[in-house]
């Protein structure tokens, strides 16, 4: 028995992981040396102590309140509670220093009954660190992407307009394509862009009033060259009385820009593009159906998954960058929306997003999407 | 085919990457546009106090001296301040579109996002109402 126990402070004194374990009452019954050190507190010193005046939440800078605390959740929930770099949460040293944290919280079950909880955390400073130095140098070299693409676009402008001397056909086809590309390599960057700041959860939110069916209709015209290039059939239904719901009108633009492109790209030559918003309290709902190539049944699962591209469209050359639908559902889900899809190999798919018509809320992050 | 109000209207173009500059510089220039170059911060203050064109098209992120750094600078000294600024820049936020503006750009284009047809245009449209 005192080999089993000495073997297993051994264990705990070795982890480099912070183990607390409390009882049913919040009390700390055992803390680890990592955590010791991590917390700057004796482990002899918090035990019998509330574990909420060892373990201090923030979130920027704000201390978090009692029922957000992670540990509270577990234990109600009886539910093992990850937290990881994304939640942006911190713990406060005994000597007021904040570090951010990663953590797993386990409810500490006996007879079916909530004894406490086990704590294992981490320090993800340099994690932070090397995450926030890639996504600051995506952001760079994205910026420093756009100049030399400006220029081809600009030249490209000026030999197609004939600015420098008549083009035989030939060449003129060539400089469109060459434009051509050089767009969707923009629209790559921009996308890229996008991801990253997405993964690094900084994108902002800024809701003003607006009205969903006058930015779909809109973003439609945007898109009516490609339309009329596949003669294709176009519908709008959506009710009259829409109310104006608060939200950003730039992320809601990215929404109805990628599934109506989508729908568009992916639906042979004199097929059907439905938009439909419709009034559903508590919720807006938001339908892009086609009558396109549909998405394989065993891929269905991986479409909202970045560079995801399905194997039927792949074989059709169609160009794409496999992050539209990231983007949305990263867009949709930060709003407190929902993104669901119904879809059928040969025959279409309808994509449906509800968003609340209580509005997005409001977020302040370095950087909008573009 | 220039239009007769702006045949000879001095602009200053401040764009530090060589390729953007002499594709902007020769349209303005096939325009009927006068074009004075500065390829930072600090020579487009210098030629703006120096020669006051009637335009200047800003770039953001340039050498010695933003963008922003010489919107303000312009705007303090009485001689430049009514120089209408369109800024041209690859920085399309939100939050740096604001900047520009507050701090006195009449307008602010996106260079991937807009053709060169449209910055002439929006040049004409600029020069036209401070002529009114």
């Amino acid at each position: 028995m005192k080999d089993e126990e000495s073997r297993l402070n051994a264990i705990l004194s070795s982890m480099a992981e912070g183990l607390v374990a409390i009882d049913e009452k919040r009390q700390v019954i055992m803390m680890n040396q990592a955590a010791g050190i991590l917390l700057r507190t004796a482990p002899q010193e918090a035990v019998g102590r509330d574990v909420r005046e060892i373990l201090v939440f923030f979130r920027e800078n704000k201390e978090l309140p009692y029922e957000e605390l992670p540990i509270e959740r577990a234990i109600v929930e009886r539910n093992i509670i990850s937290v990881s770099m994304l939640d942006n949460l911190f713990v406060r040293a005994k000597n007021g220093n904040l570090f951010p944290v990663a953590i797993m919280i386990a409810p500490l079950l006996t007879h079916g009954e909530t004894a406490g909880a086990i704590i294992l955390f981490r320090d993800i400073t340099k994690e932070r660190e090397i995450d926030q130095a890639k996504t600051e140098l995506v952001s760079l070299a994205s910026h420093q992407l756009r100049t030399p693409l400006s220029a081809i676009n600009w030249y490209a402008e000026m030999l197609i307009g004939q600015e420098v001397g008549t083009l035989t056909d030939k060449q003129r086809e060539y400089l469109m394509n060459l434009a051509e590309a050089n767009h969707r390599m923009i629209d790559l960057v921009n996308a890229l862009l996008n991801v990253s700041r997405i993964d690094l959860g900084t994108f902002a939110i800024d809701p003003t009033p607006i009205d969903f069916a006058s930015i779909g209709k809109s973003v439609l015209s945007e898109l009516e060259p490609q339309v009329q290039t596949k003669n294709l059939t176009v519908k709008v239904n959506h009710d009259p009385n829409l109310p104006a719901v608060s939200a950003d009108p730039k992320l809601v633009r990215i929404i109805f820009q990628n599934l109506l492109s989508n729908a568009i790209k992916y639906t042979p030559d004199k097929g059907t593009v439905t938009l439909g918003i419709t009034l559903t309290p508590p919720n807006i709902l938001i339908t892009v159906a086609d009558t396109g190539y549909g998405i394989p049944s065993n891929q269905q699962g991986k479409i909202f998954t970045k560079l995801f591209r399905a194997d039927n469209i792949r074989n059709k050359e169609i160009e794409g960058t496999g992050l539209g639908l990231y983007i949305v559902k990263s867009i949709v889900e930060a709003s407190g929306g929902k993104i669901e899809f119904d879809s059928l190999e040969g025959k279409g798919t309808t994509f449906r997003v509800s968003m609340p018509l209580a509005g997005m809320p409001k977020r302040a992050g370095a950087k909008g999407l573009t | 085919m220039s239009e007769p109000t702006t045949t000879g209207k001095k602009i200053l173009l401040a764009e530090d990457d060589k390729f953007l500059s002499l594709a902007m510089g020769d349209k303005l220039t096939r325009e009927g546009f006068v074009v004075l170059s500065a390829v930072n911060g600090v020579e487009t203050v210098n030629q703006a106090k120096a020669e006051h064109p009637d335009l200047i098209l800003l770039d953001i992120i340039m050498p010695q001296k933003t963008g922003f750094e010489v919107l303000s600078e312009l705007r303090l000294d009485p001689t430049t301040r009514d120089i209408p600024i369109i800024v041209l820049s690859n920085l399309g936020q939100e939050v740096d579109i604001k900047k520009a503006r507050d701090l006195g750009a009449k307008d602010y284009l996106v260079k991937t996002n807009v053709e060169m047809k449209e910055v002439i245009a929006r040049i004409k449209e600029e020069l036209a109402r401070k002529a009114t």
